[in-house]
């Protein structure tokens, strides 16, 4: 369910087909993923997590396998 | 000899205290782009007052560098103190040009400062940092592979929010085998 929610998050902040994010998903090989998507990919785990994240899970953000690590 | 820094879409060159744009003018004057770096808020720059910051820097050791286009337009600004009795740069960046926000401006730049940097002054480490907020700042350190050392704390309030300032390190010898 976790692995789903990440895949979730960059489809919608990246506008991506969900089925063409790959399980190694990160911000060097996805095109779309750049520094103001960032800011959507930010916004958008704590609109789902309805919290602020603090600053060690924000300078973590940077593929697939971080961001499910927060709805963990 | 004036030093220029050559990328593939930028340069990056001294601003001339003589000859100042006044797109910069209005960028230190615009709280959207001023509010994650060091400018006090409610300051408004002048000609003069840029002039004054601008000539404090010594081309030697400190900068405040231009990012120019490839046509000559200056679309944000890198500062860099080199501290030569400890071999160490510090580094920041401004894109004040919203048309150039998130098209990599500061990757691209910065990448060509820290080779012309390691090799100019034979440092040996560059440090920066952006504040916790700054996500399009942090994404950059990330993307670029720059090693987190230190967060402080509650360093500033911004929009009435105490933030954090992540500290963020890159050797000689981390950008040379990157």
């Amino acid at each position: 369910m976790a692995h789903n929610i990440g895949k979730e998050v960059l489809s919608f902040c990246l506008d991506i087909d969900i089925n063409e994010i790959k399980d190694d998903a990160n911000m060097y090989n996805l095109i779309e993923w750049d520094s103001l998507s960032h800011i959507k990919i930010v916004l958008e785990i704590e609109e789902r997590l309805q919290r602020e994240l603090n600053t060690e899970e924000i300078i973590e953000i940077s593929d697939l396998e971080s961001i499910n690590k927060l709805f963990t | 000899m004036k030093i220029k820094i050559e990328s593939e879409n930028y340069l990056v060159m001294p601003l001339d205290p003589t000859n100042i744009d006044p797109a910069y003018i209005e960028w230190l004057n615009n709280p959207e782009i001023t509010k994650y770096l060091d400018i006090e808020p409610g300051f408004q720059h002048t000609e003069d007052t840029i002039r004054e910051y601008i000539s404090s820097r010594d081309n030697i050791n400190s900068f405040i560098f231009g990012i120019y286009t490839k046509k000559n337009k200056l679309i944000g600004t890198h500062a860099l103190k080199y501290r030569a009795d400890e071999g160490i740069g510090e580094l920041g960046v401004m894109i004040g040009d919203f048309d150039y926000w998130g098209k990599g401006v500061p990757l691209e730049s910065r990448s060509a400062i820290l080779d012309w940097f390691f090799e100019y002054f034979d440092a040996k480490e560059m440090i920066a940092g952006a504040y916790s907020q700054n996500f399009p700042a942090i994404y950059n350190f990330k993307r670029q592979n720059w090693k987190m050392y230190r967060i402080d704390e509650n360093y500033k309030l911004i929009d009435g929010k105490s933030v954090d300032f992540v500290n963020y390190s890159m050797s000689k010898d981390q950008w040379n085998g990157a």
